[in-house]
């Protein structure tokens, strides 16, 4: 009997968790209960599930409010009218336009009106006016009282005591950003809306039965007959799903002679790419394949570079439709993985797309498939526990101060005052609780029918239109997502495709992945770590592991590309497999079984896949119960406590009936525990490394086109500064910028790399941008004056200009352009002067000779770019000790030994006693990287002080024939002064 | 030759006490003043403080500079003054305050620090006048 029931999808309004709402319900005696929350449907289905759960009769329906005015409530009679609100909705969300006062004239939907806003008669047949329980007493003088057949009982639930009533004041509060003691009552919810029992409800309208009975009788009338689990996904791709089957195959044969060669030679294939097109058909997923291998085939249309990953990498078929490049043969992957009918969660395809190309593949898709059938998934942002507390400090009226100490806290204060310490007790209720929708990174729908029948769409700013739910609650309902996501390593590989053909007028095919995989210049750079900028292999931590694996295979370094995830690095599972990789003959299996299942890996555990191995085949557990448990294991499943201590229990249950020892267990287990969160799958893998082959490849033969284009993607691992320093390792002249020769981006021409405007951070887009851009149009510029001339350049502009050289072209020294600059503008004649304030410049002004200084010019450049041009070691004040050189490292093991170095990055971790201690990585003089560990009592009196050249004494340890320096002491050295500051 | 210390003394228009009664142009005046001697060759600043009614400053100023100081440093005042309302101008477009829109006199008044206790002076004296950020106005 209530039909306005909120849940905290009435985001910054409602206080209570939809399965709050419904216990809340049930021990209440109430049969039927109507979630209408604010302007959205997120909690619609998991409502609907929670009630039916309950035995409680689900009604759906959304609160229609403007400017925190209630203007009605839509009550869905059927699937029909929820669609109905659902259009409604979406469409003053996407256009921004208030909603009415009236409702529509909507077919399947009850309309409830506040009181006081509508008369009797203006009321359509499905419209009705909701009477709250507080003004019943007032009816007796209503014009509606003679109207009682248009009356229903309206009593709104937000929150179920005073805890959660103040929750959602210090919602409402945040929501308009404001204080708490500034809200005014008719801005929050009367302090009665919560639910009442049945009887006390009913005794409030006990004057007026025929209330009662309307409310009854519209409750009655609503059904939201939802069935969960059908697939509502689009169901063809050509309009027939016997044409997409035929579609499907021909495309699946065409691919297989491209890949494989003529039938004559691909007879294993053939029958594999047989098998999956049957198992595709059976469980009706070809046109899955066929919508991902369209847009796939648009982005190749437009020269987009794409990889496909994820579980679909397992599939021979997605092989030869070009939707990834992993063959599955080679790698031994099972289709089964991806698709069978025992998964419990649908397969879904993850296709990556540069970050600069990403959003118009989305565009495509929703155009192809049009936007009534199109929607990304919505993802539900939480309130965290630090934002929260700064948001509760504002709407109690802390100071910033006093928020900052706060939040900086991280824990309760120990002697908190009253402020804080509510503070602290209503920011842990409120971490958690959804704050608003985001967009989920990549997740679209493609829905059958149109999506508004499953959700209403919202427009995030500058987005596409977005679900209601998130993904977990897309599969409740039957939507199946395709992943399109952006990454910046695909960019990279492109723009080297492009530099290499504009600077060398080379085309390189970069889908030959396997010629490079048999390239040597490749293999001798994986071999010794050498992958800077390379995708996915370039950090220092990755680097060291391929150097000692000696990783020299494509198989090897797709085993690499997972066991470099935190869950195996940290339980000692990489330790131990670069050992076994090392020693084939000097190590025993923790059990034989293990090493039958992960042969290839030598018994260790490497990948997703091989949690469902030795779940199913070592500790006995169902297929179906081994994925449930590869799916907890990556996060990938709701409400999981449960379920894993059930199989936790079965796992061990199992394996104690097997007989296996329990430390045995217990240690196959921890493996698989450490897996928890962040392993990949093999086939995942395998996309990886394929395109870090790419990379490699652009690296080994192009290394000055390959750094550029890694240069101009920006997002790597280490700082630009390093990239530029790589480029100059491999023979490019590094120029800083110049406005007749740079571009908006690094360009190159030859070996010549011209930095871009770009890097010039406090220029502004519109002006780094707009100089080559004039400079293209008319010229190159002759001089300052003629730059001041055509472009709209603001003095502080032209300063950084000038100090980071970019008009040395002009042949005048840096201190004759500033005061030429400043002249320049004090003379031009648009700027806006008064001539009584300001009088012409002195024509006779005469400047002295004023040679540049080379110290000054790269002072210049660390404050403009944050790093010198030239070797940093240029800078140094005094001459360092004899140093060890990076390359000499290997000869003097366990030698204590002085080395210099340029800080490139740090690694910070916390030993297994809580201390903190750090890996750090170095450029020598010579522009070599070198590696170093500084344990706790070594770190405690030898701390980095920021970026620099330091000092490191220490002894050579080696780990796998890698070596690093084992920092005893270390300091950074001085620099020679600044010589524009005396 | 060594390098010079120059005391400059910018006056408002009237001696009206314009920076006093409006902090933003109080900060202007520091910003432009600041990014003016880092950026002009040769000129360093060294103290800077506003008043109500004026900028007071010293500039350290290179050898190579010193063939005609004050020539010079009128120049770079002029620089200031003009780029500082140029700046004052936008800000007033934005905020549309009831602002003067000529705030400075064109001239400024400099004097040649002769000895390394009138530097230590000078620095003291600024120290001791400036407003403060709008949060010391009427204290003098």
């Amino acid at each position: 009997m209530y039909l306005n029931v909120h849940s905290h999808f009435s985001l910054r309004y409602g206080a209570l968790s939809v399965e709050e709402l419904v216990a809340q319900a049930r021990a209440a005696g109430v049969e039927v209960l109507a979630l209408t929350d604010i302007n959205n449907t997120s909690a619609a289905y998991d409502f609907v599930k929670a009630c039916r759960d309950a035995g409680i009769k689900p009604v759906v329906g959304i609160e229609f409010r403007a400017e925190n005015q209630l203007r009605f409530i839509g009550l869905a009679r059927n699937l029909q009218g929820f669609q109905e609100l659902n259009e409604f909705l979406s469409h003053h969300l996407h256009q921004q336009e208030p909603l009415p006062e009236n409702a529509p004239e909507f077919d399947h939907v009850y309309v409830i009106y506040p009181q006081g806003y509508h008369s009797p008669r203006s009321l359509r047949e499905n419209e009705f006016v909701g009477v709250k329980s507080t003004e019943v007493r007032a009816l007796f003088s209503s014009p509606f009282r003679q109207h009682q057949h248009k009356l229903v009982m309206l009593h709104p639930v937000t929150f179920k005591d005073k805890v959660s009533r103040n929750l959602h004041r210090l919602l409402v509060a945040i929501d308009r950003n404001t204080l708490l003691s500034k809200l005014n009552p008719e801005d929050y919810a009367g302090e009665d809306e919560y639910m009442l029992p049945m009887d006390q409800l009913l005794e409030r309208y006990a004057d007026y039965p025929g209330i009662v009975q309307n409310t009854r009788r519209v409750l009655e009338e609503c059904n939201f007959e939802f069935e969960f689990g059908p697939s509502r996904n689009r169901s063809n791709f050509t309009g027939d799903r016997r044409d997409d089957r035929s579609l499907l195959r021909k495309l699946a044969y065409d691919g297989l002679r491209y890949r494989y060669g003529p039938d004559d030679r691909n007879h294993e294939a053939r029958q594999r790419v047989d098998r999956e097109l049957d198992i595709i058909d059976r469980l009706d997923f070809s046109s899955y394949f066929l919508i991902t291998w369209d847009f796939v085939r648009y982005a190749q249309s437009r020269n987009f570079f794409h990889v496909g990953r994820g579980s679909g990498a397992n599939s021979i078929v997605a092989y030869c439709m070009g939707i990834t490049d992993v063959d599955p043969i080679e790698l031994d992957l099972y289709f089964e993985r991806f698709l069978n009918p025992h998964r419990t969660s649908p397969p879904d395809f993850d296709i990556d797309f540069s970050w600069r190309d990403r959003d118009e593949v989305i565009d495509y898709v929703f155009k192809r498939y049009g936007t009534r059938h199109t929607a990304m998934l919505a993802t539900y942002n939480t309130f965290q526990s630090r934002s929260v507390i700064r948001e509760l400090g504002k709407v109690f009226g802390l100071p910033k101060e006093e928020i900052d100490n706060l939040v900086a806290q991280r824990k309760h204060p120990s002697t908190p005052d009253h402020i804080s310490k509510l503070i602290w007790r209503y920011g842990e209720r409120l971490h958690g609780m959804p704050n608003h929708l985001g967009v989920h990174p990549g997740g679209i729908l493609i829905s059958d029918r149109p999506i508004n029948a499953v959700t209403a769409t919202s427009v995030p700013p500058k987005g596409f239109p977005i679900t209601h739910f998130d993904m977990f609650v897309a599969e409740d309902v039957g939507l199946y997502k395709f992943d399109i996501l952006s990454q910046r390593g695909l960019g990279h590989i492109r723009d080297a495709g492009d530099l290499i053909h504009e600077n060398r007028g080379q085309r390189i095919d970069l889908h030959d992945v396997q010629a490079f995989k048999k390239d040597t210049k490749v293999r001798e750079q994986l071999e010794s770590g050498k992958t800077m900028g390379c995708f996915y292999v370039e950090s220092p931590a990755m680097r060291q592991l391929l150097t000692k694996l000696q990783c020299k295979t494509y198989v090897e370094l797709v085993a690499a590309s997972s066991i470099i995830r935190p869950g195996v690095a940290k339980s000692g599972m990489m330790r131990e497999y670069i050992f076994r990789h090392n020693n084939p003959d000097k190590f025993e299996h923790l059990h034989p079984k293990m090493g039958e299942l992960m042969a290839e890996t030598y018994g260790v555990m490497v990948y997703q896949e091989d949690v469902i191995k030795v779940a199913h085949h070592f500790a006995g557990l169902g297929l179906g119960e081994a994925d449930v448990l590869r799916r907890v294991m990556s996060g990938k499943y709701r409400n999981a406590d449960d379920k894993f201590q059930r199989l936790q229990e079965k796992f061990f249950g199992n394996c104690q009936a097997k007989g296996y020892p329990q430390d045995v267990t217990q240690e196959v287990w921890r493996q698989i525990e450490s897996f928890s969160g962040y392993s990949f799958s093999k086939a995942h893998s395998a996309s990886f490394a394929v395109e870090s082959y790419q990379s490699l490849f652009l690296k080994a033969h192009y290394p000055i086109e390959f750094m550029v284009a890694v240069i101009n993607n920006f997002g790597g691992f280490y700082a630009t500064e390093f990239y530029f320093h790589e480029a100059r390792m491999a023979g490019a002249t590094v120029h800083a910028p110049c406005i007749n020769h740079s571009s908006y981006l690094t360009s190159l021409k030859d070996k010549d790399i011209w930095m871009g405007m770009i890097h010039l951070k406090s220029l502004g887009q519109e002006i780094g941008a707009g100089i080559p851009l004039e400079r293209e149009r008319n010229g190159p510029f002759r001089d300052l004056d003629d730059l001041v001339r055509r472009v709209p350049v603001g003095l502080e502009q032209l300063v950084i200009l000038i100090r980071i050289g970019a008009l040395r072209f002009t042949g005048l020294s840096k201190k004759a352009l500033l005061w030429r600059a400043h002249l320049a503008f004090a003379a031009t004649p648009d700027r806006k002067q008064s001539t009584v304030l300001f009088a012409p410049p002195p024509s006779q002004f005469s400047l002295p000779n004023l040679p540049d200084d080379e110290l000054e010019d790269i002072y210049d450049q660390v404050e403009i770019l944050g790093y010198p041009i030239v070797s940093p070691f240029s800078l140094l004040a005094e001459a360092p000790a004899r140093a060890l050189a990076a390359k000499a490292m290997i000869r003097y093991l366990n030698q204590q030994v002085i080395m210099v170095g340029y800080l490139v990055t740090t690694k910070h971790v916390r030993t297994s006693n809580g201390k903190s201690m750090f890996f750090g990585n170095f450029l020598d003089r010579g522009g070599a990287m070198f590696d170093t560990v500084h344990f706790p009592n070594s770190f405690e009196g030898n701390p980095f002080v920021g970026g620099g050249i330091y000092e490191l004494v220490g002894k050579i340890v080696e780990d796998f024939g890698v070596p690093a320096l084992e920092v005893s002491k270390m300091r950074r050295l001085s620099l020679k002064g600044d010589p524009r500051r005396v | 030759m060594k390098p010079q210390y120059f005391f400059v003394t910018l006056r408002t228009q009237g001696r009206k006490p314009f920076l006093g009664r409006y902090p933003e142009l109080e900060n202007i005046a520091g910003r432009t003043w600041t990014d003016l001697m880092k950026s002009l060759p040769g000129m360093q600043g060294d103290e800077f403080g506003t008043r109500r009614d004026s900028i007071i400053a010293l500039v350290r100023l290179e050898a190579y500079l010193q063939n005609d100081p004050e020539d010079t440093l009128q120049q770079a005042i002029e620089f200031f003054i003009n780029e500082c309302h140029r700046k004052w101008q936008l800000h007033n477009e934005s905020r549309a305050a009831d602002a003067p829109e000529e705030v400075w006199q064109t001239e400024a008044e400099i004097k040649h620090v002769q000895t390394a206790e009138e530097l230590t002076r000078f620095r003291e004296y600024i120290l001791q006048n400036m407003l403060g950020g709008g949060l010391y106005d009427g204290w003098e």
